[in-house]
């Protein structure tokens, strides 16, 4: 049984003027930016800059509104709530996840930052093909980038589809206005487009989500009472705990290896590159985890709509079935409003940063055209309607799972490259392979679900393929690293040193 | 009856909220040790090279097997240099300092791990009780990491600016 609400025309007229003036703001916002900045706005940086990173000049609140905007996506705002909905406590680790990324993103970007800035780096590929010196490398960084952004693209398409659709439009309509208005607003606005239409969303997602978390349980009749009717509505867990004990292992797991993969995506690192300086990158660690807490609270959407009674198949329709279920209908209209910008400032910088990617690092020569990054951007995003289109929604969101697993492999190159070891290309190569394709097979093998069975010495528990596959490129780069240094690099004195320490 | 009860469970609470801060230290001395080996040995290697201009040193820098072996060995040197703190090295101005910002990394290390510490030892707060405002703990304990652990980035980026 569905409860299915059809909205009335204040709904949808209020989500067409919130939709359209975003867009609107967003596509102009070459004409307007110039009254806003107090420096001129013609900068030494040239157009391709500008365009895909913004002339690398955002301030601390400017990349707070466009890291937190392309961070958190419509997959945060339809995805987490459809998770807990259907698995309660489980899909909760997207709270640990986005907490710990943190403090990793502390340590890390602000010296990503730096080796970027000084080499005028615009991607995670750049950076890489710098410091090995491998075209190879830097090939296979960028296609894992690619290929790992497209079906986050094509969730982003299907989360405005799944607001459109429930203000009752069906067919392939609502699919080609997500589609039309995300590539208006990309082509014409470059990084600028979200990074100030940032702050609208994100407005519009804390008036949404506020109204919900006081609304709903005073409807419900608080919090304990939204706790305990849901509850009813989930599996049972023994001895007052939340998690059962087979889901303790893939909560944690999952939590890290989502925290690791997240910032290796070509949009998140886009935004953290766009940066002003590395100070700014550290502040907002700092100040970021605020949007945790609506992801948090957005999470808990998902517990309410058990509480308040919606039943659905499709448990991506969830929230918006609860807005419908529970606000007047002008505001239900605004809160859709709120998730279709909150998908489209995303996709947008997801986009940009294929863009880079195609432009910097995939095709053979290098054109400095801002024409040829937007031709790349526009394909990226057709790309991403491939996805849609040809795959169902459910194979999408399982896509976005195998781009975790795949983006992940990217780490020892990129992070691990960091530290003062120097590891070989060739090294690093072989640990990318075996990795992705490890963690490809098991992903493939276990039918496409994000955690793998391990029995390892009398202990046995499921582990994010994602982080086992980390494992084995890791450990196949360090083996390989030695084995070249063995081979060619040692010099006789550490040589005997080595023999001496294995003796 | 009911008193009791609630005692009984407030007992049980803090039990097991001195059990996680006994969990805690434990977690984070371990990963402690860990870290001021690799990185006390890092810095200390970079400090001979340029004391003593040791070429080999130097070099054995890139060595990842070796760095490992070297750090211990280098780490256990530096402390036991650290605890004697013999005469005939006194004489070295730059130690003091360096000791500052070993100890700054080493703090900055412990603050940044803490959150992983805390929230991905699930069995820690995988429990429906103490509630709070009608949040089951293990929702409220980890709401509650959020705004703990801006603050603890802030220290240590504080700890960073400092050393």
């Amino acid at each position: 049984m569905n409860t299915t609400t059809l909205p009335d025309n204040a709904a949808i007229g209020v989500f067409i003027v919130c939709f359209l003036a975003t867009i609107l703001l967003g596509s102009t916002v070459r004409l307007w930016r110039p009254f806003l900045s107090r420096r001129k706005a013609a900068s030494h940086h040239t157009e391709g800059e500008e365009w895909g990173l913004g002339g690398r000049e955002f301030g601390a609140w400017v990349t707070w509104f466009l890291v937190g905007g392309d961070f958190y996506t419509a997959y945060t705002v339809i995805a987490v709530p459809a998770l807990v909905y259907s698995t309660g406590g489980f899909g909760f680790f997207a709270l640990p996840y986005t907490i710990i990324v943190y403090p990793f993103i502390f340590a890390v970007m602000p010296k990503l930052w730096t080796i970027a800035r000084d080499d005028g780096h615009a991607t995670a590929a750049d950076i890489v093909r710098a410091r090995f010196g491998s075209r190879t490398l830097e090939l296979a960084v960028a296609l894992s980038g690619l290929i790992a952004v497209l079906p986050y693209i094509a969730l982003q398409l299907i989360g405005i589809r799944t607001v459109i659709e429930a203000l009752g439009f069906t067919g392939m309509l609502p699919l080609l206005i997500a589609f039309v208005s995300l590539a208006a607003y990309t082509w014409l606005g470059g990084l600028h487009a979200p990074a100030l239409t940032a702050f609208i969303k994100d407005v519009m997602i804390y008036i949404a989500v506020l109204a919900a978390v006081i609304i709903v349980p005073i409807h419900l009749g608080g919090y304990g009472a939204m706790f305990h009717s849901a509850a009813q509505h989930l599996p049972d867990t023994p001895d007052g705990h939340i998690l059962p004990q087979g889901q303790i292992m893939p909560y944690a797991t999952l939590a890290l290896s989502s925290a690791f993969a997240a910032f290796l995506y070509p949009h998140t690192l886009t935004g953290i590159l766009a940066a002003k300086s590395a100070d700014t990158i550290r502040q907002n660690a700092v100040f970021l985890p605020a949007y945790t807490i609506v992801l948090g609270l957005i999470a808990l959407l998902g517990l309410m709509a058990h509480a308040a009674g919606i039943v659905t198949t499709s448990s991506s329709q969830v929230v918006p079935q609860l807005f419908l279920a529970i606000f007047p209908s002008w505001f239900a209209g605004f809160c859709f409003a709120a998730i279709a910008v909150g998908a489209l400032v995303p996709a947008s910088v997801m986009a940009i940063g294929a863009a880079n990617l195609i432009m910097h690092n995939i095709l053979p020569r290098r054109a400095e055209s801002v024409t040829g990054s937007r031709l790349a951007g526009f394909g990226v995003k057709v790309g991403a309607l491939g996805c849609v289109v040809f795959l169902n929604a459910k194979f999408a969101i399982d896509l976005q799972l195998l781009g975790g697993v795949i983006i992940l492999q990217t780490f020892p190159a990129l992070i691990v490259g960091l530290l003062p070891v120097r590891l070989p290309a060739r090294a690093l190569i072989t640990g990318w392979v075996a990795g992705s394709l490890i963690g490809l097979g098991l992903c493939w093998m276990d039918g496409l679900k994000p955690v793998h069975p391990v029995a390892f010495a009398g202990f046995s528990a499921s582990v994010s393929t994602g982080l086992l596959a980390l494992g084995i490129n890791l450990a196949v780069t360090f083996t390989m690293a030695m084995a070249i240094r063995l081979a060619l690099g040692a010099s006789p004195s550490t040589l005997q040193h080595r023999q001496g320490v294995q003796r | 009856m009911l008193i009791e009860n609630h005692e009984d469970q407030t007992r049980c609470f803090l039990q097991r909220m001195a059990d996680c801060v006994i969990y805690f230290i434990e977690v984070i001395y371990f990963i402690y040790v860990i870290f001021t080996t690799a990185k006390g040995g890092i810095h200390l290697e970079i400090n001979c090279a340029m004391q003593q201009n040791h070429c080999a040193l130097h070099n054995s820098l890139n060595e990842i097997t070796e760095l490992f072996f070297h750090s211990g060995i280098k780490y256990f040197t530096f402390t036991s240099i650290m605890l004697t703190r013999g005469r005939t090295f006194q004489k070295h101005s730059t130690r003091p300092h360096q000791k500052n910002k070993k100890y700054g990394h080493m703090k900055k290390a412990l603050l940044l791990l803490l959150p992983f510490a805390g929230l991905l030892w699930v069995p820690l707060y995988n429990h429906r009780n103490p509630v709070l405002f009608g949040f089951p703990f293990f929702y409220w304990y980890q709401f509650a990491w959020v705004p703990v652990t801006s603050v603890l980035i802030w220290a240590a980026w504080k700890t960073e600016r400092q050393s």
